[in-house]
Formats: C-alpha cells, sequence, structure tokens
C-alpha cells in the first residue's frame, strides 16, 4: 500500500534529519576544543552528506546519510601566548567552526524534519479517512 | 514507478438520464491489478456500482500513489543533485480507445497520446548550488492539497455506499 510506502520514505527523512542535527550538536558542542599540546590540530569541522538509494523492497528513493567528511577550510588562531598549545608566536589553532554557519545548519535541519513529521501526520489522515469508509 | 502493465478500460456508457450524471468512465488504470475494471460488480451498468465507485477508487488509488511521490521529494530536500517529481492526474476522456497505459517514460507507447501516468517534472524555481531543486513550501502545498482531495475522494465513496445501502433497503 502506497500509503505506508510515503510513511517509510517520510521516517528515512526523518533519521537522515536527526543524523544530521547529532553532526551539528557535536560541532558546536566542539567549537572551542583546542588542541593538545602544541603542533597539534584542534577539533576539525564535520560536514554530512545525504545520499538517496532506491529501496528495491518498497520501490522508493529512501533518502540516508552518507560518509560524514571533514572541513578542510584553515583552522582560525587566537593570539594566547599563555596556553600550552600555543606555538613559538603565542597563537593558537582554534577549530575551524562557525557557529553563525552551524546555527543556520540547525534551522536548515529543523525545518526539513518538520516537513517530513507533517508529510507523516497528513499520510495518517489519509490512512484514517480509508478506515472511516469501513464505518460508514 | 510501479512496473506493470495497465490495462486501459474502455466502456461506452450512454448518458445516464435518472442520475443526471454522465458516468465517469475509467480512462486507465494505474493500479497493481490487471483484472478488468467493473468485471465483478454491475459491469453492464454505469451506474453508481460501476462507473462512479470505481471512478473514485482509480482517484484514491492516483492520490496514495502521489502522496508516496511527495513523500520522496520531501526527504530528498536536502539530496544533492535531487531534482522533484509529481505525477500526473489520471485522465477520464471518452476518446481513448484499449491501449497500455506507460508507467516509465522509458515504455514505448503503442498510442501517440501520452501514458496516464508519467511523472512530470515539477516546476522548479528554486535550486541550491548542490544541485537541489525541492521547494519544502511547495511541497507541503502539495501534500495538503493531495491529502483534502483524497479526503473528498473517500467521502464521496462513502456516499456512494450510502446511496447503495438505500438502494438495498436498508436505510442509515
Amino acid at each position: 500500500m502506497d500509503l505506508i510506502k510515503s510513511i517509510a520514505v517520510a521516517a528515512s527523512g526523518l533519521r537522515s534529519q536527526s543524523g544530521r542535527m547529532r553532526v551539528i550538536a557535536e560541532n558546536i558542542a566542539n567549537a572551542d576544543s583546542g588542541p593538545e599540546r602544541a603542533g597539534a590540530d584542534p577539533y576539525r569541522r564535520k560536514v554530512v552528506s545525504f545520499q538517496r538509494h532506491l529501496d528495491r523492497g518498497l520501490d522508493a528513493q529512501l533518502v540516508a546519510l552518507g560518509k560524514v567528511q571533514r572541513d578542510p577550510t584553515a583552522f582560525k588562531t587566537k593570539h594566547e601566548p599563555g596556553n600550552p598549545a600555543a606555538d613559538a608566536n603565542g597563537d593558537v589553532k582554534m577549530p575551524n567552526v562557525d557557529s553563525l554557519v552551524e546555527m543556520v545548519d540547525m534551522r536548515e535541519a529543523q525545518r526539513s524534519y518538520e516537513a517530513n513529521l507533517n508529510l507523516i501526520s497528513s499520510t495518517r489522515r489519509m490512512i484514517q479517512r480509508t478506515i472511516d469508509i469501513l464505518r460508514a | 514507478m510501479v512496473n506493470v502493465w495497465l490495462i486501459r478500460y474502455p466502456k461506452c456508457h450512454p448518458f445516464n438520464a435518472t442520475l443526471t450524471m454522465r458516468p465517469a468512465r475509467i480512462a486507465q488504470w494505474t493500479g497493481r491489478e490487471t483484472r478488468p475494471l467493473g468485471a465483478g460488480l454491475m459491469a453492464n451498468d454505469g451506474s453508481i456500482g460501476g462507473g462512479l465507485m470505481q471512478a473514485l477508487k482509480l482517484r484514491m488509488h492516483y492520490q496514495q500513489s502521489r502522496q508516496k511521490v511527495l513523500a520522496e521529494n520531501v526527504a530528498n530536500a536536502d539530496s544533492p543533485g535531487f531534482r522533484p517529481v509529481d505525477l500526473k492526474p489520471p485522465s477520464f476522456d471518452r476518446e481513448r480507445g484499449v491501449a497500455l497505459a506507460r508507467t516509465s517514460v522509458g515504455h514505448m507507447s503503442l498510442t501517440a497520446g501520452n501514458g496516464g501516468f508519467d511523472n512530470a517534472g515539477a516546476p522548479r524555481f528554486e535550486t541550491t548550488p548542490n544541485g537541489n531543486a525541492v521547494s519544502l513550501e511547495d511541497e507541503m502545498l502539495k501534500v495538503s492539497q493531495n491529502q483534502s482531495d483524497y479526503q473528498l475522494a473517500a467521502s464521496l465513496y462513502s456516499k456512494g455506499l450510502a446511496l447503495m445501502r438505500i438502494a438495498i433497503g436498508k436505510s442509515g
């Protein structure tokens, strides 16, 4: 039945959006995770990717979380001579996490999650309406 | 999509003056069954049992398939390179003869006309740099429209059942 399938498709969307949310939370939580010692790298921002794949049993295009990759952009530096991880010039490498970018990403994930939820409730109403034919 | 030979089922109903409504003829069948429509119930009569109920059934099947397609669009709202698709509504025109409907654009067509079930490209007015063209607002609009259309068809279906119940003498 196609209505059950649409719920399954929307559920795959929910799953991948919550996975994306998890990665964003990791990035925000580690926004200040500097290097442990001089010369080491601080936390590198993670980026999610989405992949669609055809589920043959369901005959539908589901979405899944692809490989989580690392953001290759340069680290930020902070002048902090007292830090044990500072280099000869007194600079400390800080993670390449921009909180503004993460916030925007988080909002987008939230919106997509809500859209999938709406679709599930709409589909459930349709199923309910079908069952109501029996009752009438 | 559904990979089944579809049967376009021709019936030539006369205009039914008693009901003052032209019985809707099934132009094509888009479900998984290949049984000719209306073979079981009141096949030769285009009144409530035949035409109307079958048309509503086809309509509801269409809404269900469309809901699945829209769910795919929403779920892939962030997939790179994804283009949204939509289903063409079934047509109830009377001119078509017996033909095989196409469920995929790759199928050969026996007639010059279009099959009723190809997935049309939705209008795209917003494409992100990663090639994704899903507009969530647009999709949600379609979902709610689809839902209310389905509810309309389902209500009409239960009204049709109530009419039949009256006809066999069980009121209410």
